[in-house]
């Protein structure tokens, strides 16, 4: 039979706040055990929690972003279980009352848009950390992360595959980023997420059983993860069998799910409201302040880059990768004044060659050595024609290491457009003469030998020569007499 | 609501993390009956449309600055637990992958 | 008649000159080191403490300061579930035996700023769950007017040190009448405040909707003093109220002339029986406010006789959380030989007793997957009902006044066997628990000995005023003027002690 694969996400964020949700303490990542603990994200007896307001703004900002419905009145509720990293013996989140619903994440997969739509979007705290290494068979807890304000995104089971999955968990990363809430990074764990995945025979409307993929955290095990899971339930289908409603982990040695059964009891959280935390209410105007302050979403630009700026789809997705490499290029662009389209490509070919191989993150297109009205002086001298592209090259890399501008550059290193046209007459000649036997295969008619000549013109005026005068006088020159 | 009287203590208990011992959960378990069977009345009052009190004085969740305040000092933390070492909380190690 | 004012009068010993700072400390150091080991009246004593804090006070001039620091010198007892750093904070638990607090509770701190002297931590019921003091893990505490009989609970040791002469005043915590019930036991007057009124960051949780601490004094006036300061908006609490709490210690002494034209709530039926002397006692003191110029009306609260179930399946609820987290990782008890953690958690947590496993197992119960609706959530739907009972029954009247217990003190062991009897020393404060309002417990009259009927010594009668929320000052004044009318004798012969 055929099978469909039917994945939602449970997508965690990190919020890049200073301090952690409900205490005081720093969010830095990397601190050694238990630096950044108090009383309160410690679960010491009687130590209350006080909402950190940054922590709504951020979450506002995603809620806007994706076009959810912002709660007016949401409500914190308790998650109880026990775990050695939870130390309350319940998590703070959101249960009946979220803080945003609907909405959805526009993605671009393989060349087509498509909607992943959100059931909800909520604010809760993270949990410690458990590492299973400690000396003579014991576990150990370290609770620096716990308290750390985390969004759930939670989608709606609208994707199929296991790469659109993946290019899902990129996307938001993208927004979080251009949104500035969180680096989205998830080799450090700021962007995680768990699927559900079930199987359903093609046009069949009812869902399958569906397994959790639990703690996902690279794009690379999301997809992965999820492969190796439809392949697994469509084996275990296409056998007679049945899927089992479980949480499997992801084994990326092994490249398996593994099923968590045999460990995890049956979970009954019993939430209920928060006493310690009143309703959180949003006015009006704190969603009018957030909206106002939303940047342009990274697919939105593209399209922009696209449709206004007529960069090709590949230039543009390069472009809006990182929030501060568009700034840059639109920086760029701006400071260029009235560019047309070439000059705007070769702006944002410059970027994605010269800024981009030196830098390490895209996101240090921001404190570039080279700024961008720097580089926009630069192609200014290309469109004037008094430095060519390939020079343009060798002085953006000397702007790179002295920081000085291009004409400055150019000037002392004698890099401008050769403009005595006798000069290069007199190269010119001096080339074809140097080589009678070129100059022959030429005229037998292979004609594509030219850029031989060109080359030995730009190589003896050390690339100074107009290439267009160069190109025009050996053409002469060739097709005339001896 | 309250057909079903008896109440599997042991699975409450296990939901809890007490151990009872089988002494305690025919105790405790027919005091809990005893208790609940005190309460059904709740049963007979009409509670159609009546929204439930999670505060009983209302106000907005207060918020504050996104400030770091210092953290406790980690010796502090760590001295006040049963089980420790130089850095971490420990427990017998949890049952892994 | 005068004003009572005892704190007030020390303070003006103080001021005069009449008095050194200390004398009031001796005072109660004696009696505590007379009585308070026999009663079980504290967890940890800190004389020591109290006298070093006395003498920073002296040598920063006490004279002087008695004006500007509104409890300069006056000794104190804190509830042993608030923390205090340098004295352990117990709750009456084996399970934090020896904890010591990293950080100070809201209300301590006020209470030593503003030059209070805490003499030590008072006994409990375990985490503030009981109405006899009979759950302490260190022993119980017994009622100074007959130490065969129970203080009340949970906050039986600051009742009884302050009954008892170890304290000018003392902090308990109150979720279902935990301040106000030992306080009618005791002969004392105690305030549970409007919810959100004073901070509870430092309080260790019971039951996060319902638990509030407050003040106990011997008299109203000394009581408005520690509230006014010790209550007050704390941004540690996001539960914690920002509107002024108004001039209370004046509002005490307001006289008569905050009775005339009072209207006056009583019930018309009472939820549970009630002994005779209580019922004399109220009616006592209904009769006194008649003669005052106030008006009585009959009121009824149709949905009182569900209080105590809704009561009871909401605090067990919320401590099957807040009690999650003594689980023997970072702090208070940890069985010695647990090799797996599903062991460690188990085996740790058998040091709660067995009043607390109770809870922990209804509340656990009323959360869990396929009964919430039906418990939990059903019983808040009927707390919304019981609040709104008080709200009309606010619009006939200014005050609400009704017996804080049902009975006298009662005799240890007489109700540990039985839950439902022992739960139902709780049916008259727990309305205003569940409303969140503000209620005042104070002796209205005293019940003479009769061997007879195996009252060895004499016992008090409380009653309980009830006001609207944040109308603390409505209670004081009330309180005041019925104080002064009354006249109770709750002078109790220490040295004798009922062991006769």
């Amino acid at each position: 039979m055929s099978y469909e694969a039917v994945i939602g996400l449970e997508i965690h964020v990190q919020l890049g706040t200073r301090t952690k949700i409900f205490c005081g303490c720093s969010t830095a990542f990397g601190a050694p055990p238990n630096e950044h603990v108090c009383p309160v994200c410690s679960g010491q007896p009687g130590a209350m929690p006080v909402l950190n307001a940054e922590v709504v703004r951020y979450a506002l900002r995603m809620a806007l972003a994706c076009g959810c419905d912002v709660r007016r009145d949401s409500r914190f509720a308790r998650k109880n279980y026990f775990y050695p990293d939870l130390p309350k013996g319940y998590q703070v989140s959101q249960h009946e009352k979220p803080l945003a619903e609907g909405g959805a994440i526009e993605v671009l997969h393989e060349g087509e848009r498509f909607s992943v739509r959100l059931n909800r979007i909520h604010l809760e705290e993270d949990a410690g950390k458990t590492t299973h290494d400690g000396p003579g068979h014991t576990s150990l807890v370290d609770l620096n992360r716990a308290g750390v304000p985390l969004i759930e995104i939670v989608t709606e089971p609208d994707l199929s595959d296991a790469a659109a999955a993946a290019e899902t968990m990129r996307t938001v990363r993208g927004i979080v980023r251009a949104l500035g809430i969180s680096d989205g990074n998830m080799q450090e764990g700021s962007l995680r997420c768990d699927a559900n995945v079930s199987l359903r025979p093609v046009g069949q409307r009812t869902l399958g059983t569906k397994t959790e993929i639990k703690n996902l955290n690279s794009f690379r095990f999301v997809q992965r993860a999820l492969e190796f899971e439809i392949a697994r339930q469509r084996a275990l289908l296409d056998g007679g069998g049945q899927v089992v409603q479980e949480t499997r982990l992801y084994d990326d040695a092994r490249g398996v799910t593994l099923s968590m059964r045999s460990k995890e009891e049956a979970h009954d959280y019993r939430y209920f409201p928060e006493p310690d935390l009143p309703v959180l209410v949003i006015a009006e105007a704190e969603l009018a302040a957030a909206r106002a302050e939303l940047p342009e979403l990274p697919l939105a630009r593209r399209q922009r880059f696209i449709d206004v700026l007529s960069l090709t789809d590949d230039e543009a997705s390069e472009l809006v990768r990182e929030r501060e490499l568009g700034d840059y290029f639109e920086a760029v662009v701006a400071a260029l004044g009235d560019a047309d389209a070439r000059e705007i490509k070769r702006a944002a070919n410059f970027i994605r060659t010269e800024l981009l191989s030196r830098i390490d993150d895209a996101r240090d297109a921001a404190s570039a050595r080279v700024a961008p009205q720097r580089l926009a002086e630069l192609l200014a001298l290309v469109r004037a024609d008094r430095v060519s592209s390939k020079l343009a090259k060798t002085i953006f890399a000397k702007m790179w290491d002295n920081r000085r501008s291009a004409e400055e550059i150019a000037r002392a290193e004698d890099l401008f457009v050769e403009q005595d046209s006798a000069a290069v007459v007199a190269e010119v000649e001096r080339v074809l003469a140097a080589s009678p036997e070129e100059v022959a295969q030429y005229r037998s008619g292979k004609t594509k030998i030219i850029g031989y000549f060109v080359g030995q013109v730009m190589k003896a005026t050390r690339g100074k020569a107009p290439p267009q005068l160069v190109n025009q006088l050996l053409r002469e020159k060739l097709a005339g007499d001896d | 609501m309250h057909n079903n009287k008896h109440v599997d203590i042991q699975a409450v208990a296990q939901l809890a993390q007490l151990e009872l011992t089988e002494q305690q959960a025919r105790d405790f378990g027919a005091q809990l009956e005893r208790v609940l069977e005190a309460f059904a009345a709740l049963d007979a009052v009409n509670v159609e449309g009546v929204e439930p009190t999670t505060h009983p004085v209302p106000l907005p969740c207060p918020r504050r600055a996104d400030e770091v305040t210092p953290s406790m000092a980690r010796e502090r933390l760590l001295d006040a637990a049963p089980a420790r070492d130089e850095a971490s909380f420990v427990v017998p190690r949890v049952i892994s992958g | 008649m005068a004003v009572r004012d005892e704190i007030g009068a020390a303070l003006a010993a103080l001021a005069s000159g009449e008095a050194v700072l200390g004398d009031a400390l001796d005072g109660c150091a004696e009696q505590i080191e007379a009585r308070a080991a026999d009663l079980g009246v504290f967890i940890s004593v800190d004389l020591d403490g109290a006298r070093a804090r006395a003498a920073e006070l002296i040598e920063r001039d006490a004279t002087r300061l008695a004006d500007a620091l509104p409890l300069c010198g006056v000794p104190v007892a804190v509830k042993d579930n608030m923390t205090l750093p340098g004295l352990p904070t117990t709750c009456g638990s084996r399970m934090l035996e020896g904890w010591q607090p990293p950080y100070e509770a809201t209300i301590v701190e006020r209470l030593r700023a503003a030059g209070a002297l805490v003499v030590g931590k008072t006994n409990m019921d375990e985490f503030a769950m009981g109405s006899s003091n009979e759950n302490s893990a260190y022993g119980p505490c017994k009622n100074p007017w007959d130490p065969e009989r129970v203080p009340g609970g949970s906050s039986g040791g600051s009742a009884a040190a302050v009954a008892a002469r170890m304290a000018l005043g003392a902090l308990g915590s109150d979720t279902g009448g935990s301040i106000r019930q030992p306080a009618a036991f005791c002969g004392v007057v105690g305030l549970k405040p409007t919810y959100g009124r004073i901070s509870r960051y430092g309080l260790v949780a019971f039951a996060s909707s319902l638990d509030q601490p407050g003040p106990l004094a011997r008299d109203v006036k000394s009581c408005a003093r520690l509230y006014a300061v010790v209550g007050g908006h704390d941004r540690r609490d996001s539960t914690s109220l920002t509107h002024p709490l108004g001039d209370v210690v004046a509002a005490a002494s307001a006289g008569e002339g905050a009775i005339d034209g009072l209207r006056v709530g009583v019930l018309s039926q009472s939820p549970v029986q009630v002994a005779p002397e209580v019922a004399s006692g109220v009616t006592r003191a209904t009769r006194a406010l008649a003669e005052m110029g106030a008006e009585l009306h009959e009121i009824t609260l149709p949905h009182a006789e569900h209080a105590l179930a809704t009561y009871y399946l909401i605090c067990t609820a919320e401590a099957s959380s807040n009690l999650a987290r003594y689980d023997g990782v970072r702090y208070g008890h940890r069985a010695a030989q647990a090799n797996d953690l599903g062991a460690l958690y188990r085996q740790s947590r058998a040091a709660f007793g067995d009043e607390v496993k109770r809870r922990i197992l209804l509340g656990t119960f009323a959360l869990s997957a396929g009964y919430h609706d039906d418990y939990y959530l059903r019983a808040q739907k009927v707390r919304t009902l019981i609040r709104r009972d008080f709200e009309k029954c606010f619009s006939q009247c200014d005050v609400l006044l009704l017996p804080t217990t049902p009975t006298l003190p009662f005799r240890r062991g007489e109700k540990t066997a039985d839950p439902v009897a022992m739960y139902q020393a709780d049916a008259f404060t727990v309305p205003a628990s569940l409303a969140g309002l503000p209620a005042l417990s104070m002796p209205c009259a005293v019940a003479p000995a009769a061997p007879e009927q195996g009252r060895a010594a004499p016992l008090p009668v409380g009653l309980q005023l009830i006001a609207p929320a944040l109308e603390e000052a409505r209670l004081f004044s009330v309180a005041g003027a019925l104080e002064a009318a009354l006249d109770v004798d709750v002078d109790i012969d220490i040295a004798a002690g009922g062991d006769a």
